[in-house]
């Protein structure tokens, strides 16, 4: 009798997976924070199809999110893992671990003075290397990327300013549950930069909003003892600021709420990621102007500075080729900041 | 296709069993025959012409040679067979050996399929079996998908008889089948991925016991892969009436090599011992030509394995083992109770490294120095990872089983084996879709 239950309860599972699976119309995966497989171009003679229909019943699968955390909740509790998939909690946050890529750092470093040399050559240029969290746990970790570390060799090889800011930073200024630096905790940041460019700081004046529940990019890969983030983003009188996304060729808010409910919520934050972005404040008390190439981390500090400068152009590299930077006609009055984080300097293979 | 995808079990296996349990008698043959072309062809697309060409070349040359049984019709047989494996497996190793880069793709299971036609045409000229004549029939038995890509090499003889009459369901069979199917997708699942995954990561480094947990991990993901597929078309076979034979029987509680490769892919070790080691002379000849019989069973496993140098090294590693075993002192090795067990897990670890590291004398210099041996990433991976290493060779050991045969006999027991088939699908859907690393290891097959 139990061997007949036992047939009959399997095969109402199975059809009931394949039949909610089939039915399944989400496109996103918030877990994960990204957009799920769509389904395949039928062709039933194309090896492509059976593939990419692999991947789509697999994205579209019920209970995936379910399966995903009980899967990492088993390699806790049940196998003893310290880490998964190289995320790690430890002081309520979570961590990425690391593998120091020196052909990274250094292939980052040639390129970053070629740039200089080829552009920039009659300009202040600066450069900032923004530390991890893991640089402000107490708990040791082995596989792990240093800021102090890297510093040094930064300092010595690039022919360029360097600011320091490791010490204006501290745990509390990383969300939990994503690598990124939270922009209410880096004001004094801003003032520092500024400051260190040798350029008048001002205040930007406004009342921060809240974005609830934001998992960040470390969340799905954690063991989920860890609670969500919010995000406090400084909302502002935007009437005299103008943002310009060149790959939208159109106006953009300073903040995409748009953004909001999206898989990456941290993409609020100056549009997300764009190749290039031009602002311009025309009520910034001085005509001091800034050009800025940068990774994610700068999207969120950017608009602590807008009173600071009456125009800052924003260069992401991994989008915006660097052999046509002279197509953007940047100001050679300029002072020039490469601004990186050391996630980002250690995984340099996408600049272009 | 592989068994553990969500597109197998949750649609090719239920469409199958669908069809199958909708049609009658001899029909059924006919469902599993394009299911496994459909299944092959799904993987593989306009490939599957050569499992085809196979499947008729067999079935007609067995018919041809049934009635003209003569040498040369069999030596003729045997080349014809052989022929695709050769020019799709082994012309590129051919040739890079000369400095030419060619590149063909392999067919997956070839290695398989053309090893059981050729098994079949030999033991109907022996008149070990009588030649189908059903080509539905056969078909099913060549191209099953239960064992069409990882195997086990089902001879023609062990389902003749349940292939060419009518199966009746069967519920208590279905029942085993399941539970062994779901005992095979936790092995591959949960045990082979996580380790394949574990293998992975430590791979950036390079210190002696990290190697050593890497070599001991790649044994044990390999073993758990392949003997999860072999359990998982064993319990495919059980619901479709078939009874295939065990292709392995825990392999690392061997106490020397040539036990070690009776209970490890049985099925390769019998194909090779009856096709090729006894037609040889087996061990009742002299010493020396003994030796020669051994050395050319092991260069043949060593290249089915795969196409290259290191898998020679591999078989002959393992061909040598066996030799030494049974002309030297190192018999005394295999009959010390624990040295035993050690000695060939030693030997096994490090003859799977020539299997899983083309720079073998560097990886094997690596494991051995000292100088390097720990260091805090090491000890970090071991104090992560130890434990489901651990986990993993207790699952490789008969513990559990005999721990079953004692707790079977509890009043309520079936009632928990229940919960646990579900258990382990359930673990084994979580992982499958948790890891998002499914590696399938032989294409090289």
């Amino acid at each position: 009798m139990y061997k007949k239950f036992t047939i009959i309860v399997l095969a109402v599972i199975v059809l009931f997976i394949s039949i909610t699976t089939i039915l399944n119309k989400n496109t996103v995966s918030y877990l994960e924070r990204r957009h799920l497989a769509s389904f395949p171009k039928v062709d039933l003679l194309d090896p492509d199809f059976y593939s990419d229909l692999d991947t789509y019943m697999s994205d579209h699968l019920l209970w995936r999110d379910s399966f995903i955390k009980y899967s990492s909740l088993a390699n806790r509790y049940l196998f003893g893992f310290k880490d998964n998939h190289g995320v790690y909690s430890s002081d309520g946050y979570l961590f990425e671990t690391a593998i120091e890529d020196d052909d990274s750092i250094n292939d980052l470093i040639a390129k970053t003075n070629g740039l200089k040399d080829t552009y920039f050559k009659d300009q202040e240029v600066y450069f900032i290397a923004i530390p991890r969290k893991n640089d402000y746990t107490e708990r040791y970790f082995p596989l792990d990327l240093r800021y102090d570390d890297i510093k040094d060799s930064l300092k010595d090889n690039l022919d360029m300013d360097y600011i320091d800011i490791s010490d204006l930073l501290s745990l509390d200024s990383y969300y939990h549950t994503d690598i990124h630096w939270r922009q209410d905790k880096i004001e004094a940041v801003a003032d520092y930069i500024v400051r260190s460019l040798g350029d008048e700081y001002s205040e930007v004046e406004g009342t921060y909003k809240t974005i609830n529940d934001f998992k960040g990019s470390l969340y799905a890969s954690s063991f989920y003892d860890v609670a969500p983030d919010q995000i406090d983003y400084l909302t502002f009188d935007e009437t005299d600021i103008s943002v310009y996304d060149l790959e939208k060729d159109a106006y953009v808010g300073v903040y995409d709420e748009g953004a909001i409910g999206h898989p990456d919520m941290y993409d609020v934050f100056l549009d997300g990621p764009s190749a290039y972005i031009h602002i311009e404040n025309k009520k910034a008390p001085s005509d001091q102007k800034l050009i800025i190439f940068r990774d994610s981390f700068a999207s969120s500090l950017i608009p602590l500075m807008i009173d600071s400068y009456a125009s800052i152009d924003v260069i992401d590299l991994r989008y915006f080729n660097s052999s046509l930077l002279d197509t953007l006609e940047l100001d050679q009055d300029a002072k020039v900041l490469f601004m990186y984080s050391l996630e980002f300097i250690n995984k340099s293979g996408a600049l272009r | 296709m592989v068994f553990s995808s969500i597109n197998f079990i949750f649609y090719f296996l239920v469409i199958v069993i669908a069809l199958y349990a909708l049609v009658k008698g001899a029909y059924k043959n006919g469902v599993l025959l394009l299911s496994s072309l459909f299944f092959y062809f799904y993987g593989e697309g306009t490939l599957v012409i050569i499992l085809v060409g196979t499947l008729l070349f067999s079935y007609y040359y067995a018919r041809f040679i049934e009635k003209h049984r003569k040498p040369i019709y069999l030596f003729i047989g045997m080349v014809i067979s052989f022929l695709p494996l050769i020019y799709f497996k082994y012309t590129s190793f051919i040739l890079s050996n000369f400095g030419i880069i060619y590149h063909i793709t392999l067919p997956l299971g070839i290695s398989f399929f053309s090893f059981q036609a050729a098994s079949y045409i030999i033991d109907v000229y022996r008149e070990d079996v009588k030649a189908s004549h059903s080509l539905v029939n056969y078909g099913t038995y060549l191209t099953f998908f239960g064992q069409l890509v990882a195997g086990p090499i089902v001879r023609y003889e062990t389902i003749a008889k349940e292939v060419e009459k009518v199966r009746p369901y069967n519920e208590n069979e279905t029942y085993i089948g399941i539970r062994r199917f779901m005992v095979g997708l936790f092995k591959k699942c949960v045990l082979a991925n996580m380790l394949g995954l574990i293998v992975s990561e430590m791979s950036a480094y390079d210190s002696g016991l990290i190697l050593w947990m890497i070599a001991i991990s790649e044994v044990l993901q390999l073993y758990f892969d392949f003997s999860a597929y072999s359990d998982m078309a064993i319990g495919l076979g059980l619901f479709f009436g078939f009874h295939f034979l065990e292709n392995f029987d825990y392999p690392l509680m061997a106490t020397s090599v040539r036990t070690f490769w009776q209970r490890w892919h049985i099925s390769l070790g019998t194909w090779f011992k009856d096709y090729v080691y006894f037609p040889l002379g087996g061990s009742r000849v002299k010493p020396l030509r003994h030796i020669f019989n051994l050395l050319v069973v092991w260069l043949l496993t060593g290249l089915w394995h795969g196409a290259a140098w290191n898998f020679v090294l591999w078989g002959l590693y393992f061909g040598v083992l066996i030799i030494l075993e049974r002309y030297t002192p190192l018999r005394n090795l295999t009959k010390i109770k624990y040295v035993d067990h050690i000695y060939t897990l030693f030997v096994v670890i490090i003859g799977f490294v020539f299997f899983n590291h083309p720079d073998t004398l560097g990886y094997l210099a690596k494991m051995f120095d000292i100088s390097s041996f720990i260091d805090p990433v090491s000890i970090y991976y071991l104090s992560s990872y130890g434990l489901f290493i651990l986990i993993a060779f207790i699952g490789a050991t008969p513990l559990i089983k005999r721990i079953y045969r004692k707790v079977i006999c509890f009043k309520y027991f079936k009632y928990i084996e229940v919960i646990g088939i579900f258990a382990l699908f359930f673990m084994s859907l979580a992982y499958l879709v948790g890891l998002g690393f499914n590696p399938f290891l032989y294409f090289r097959f």
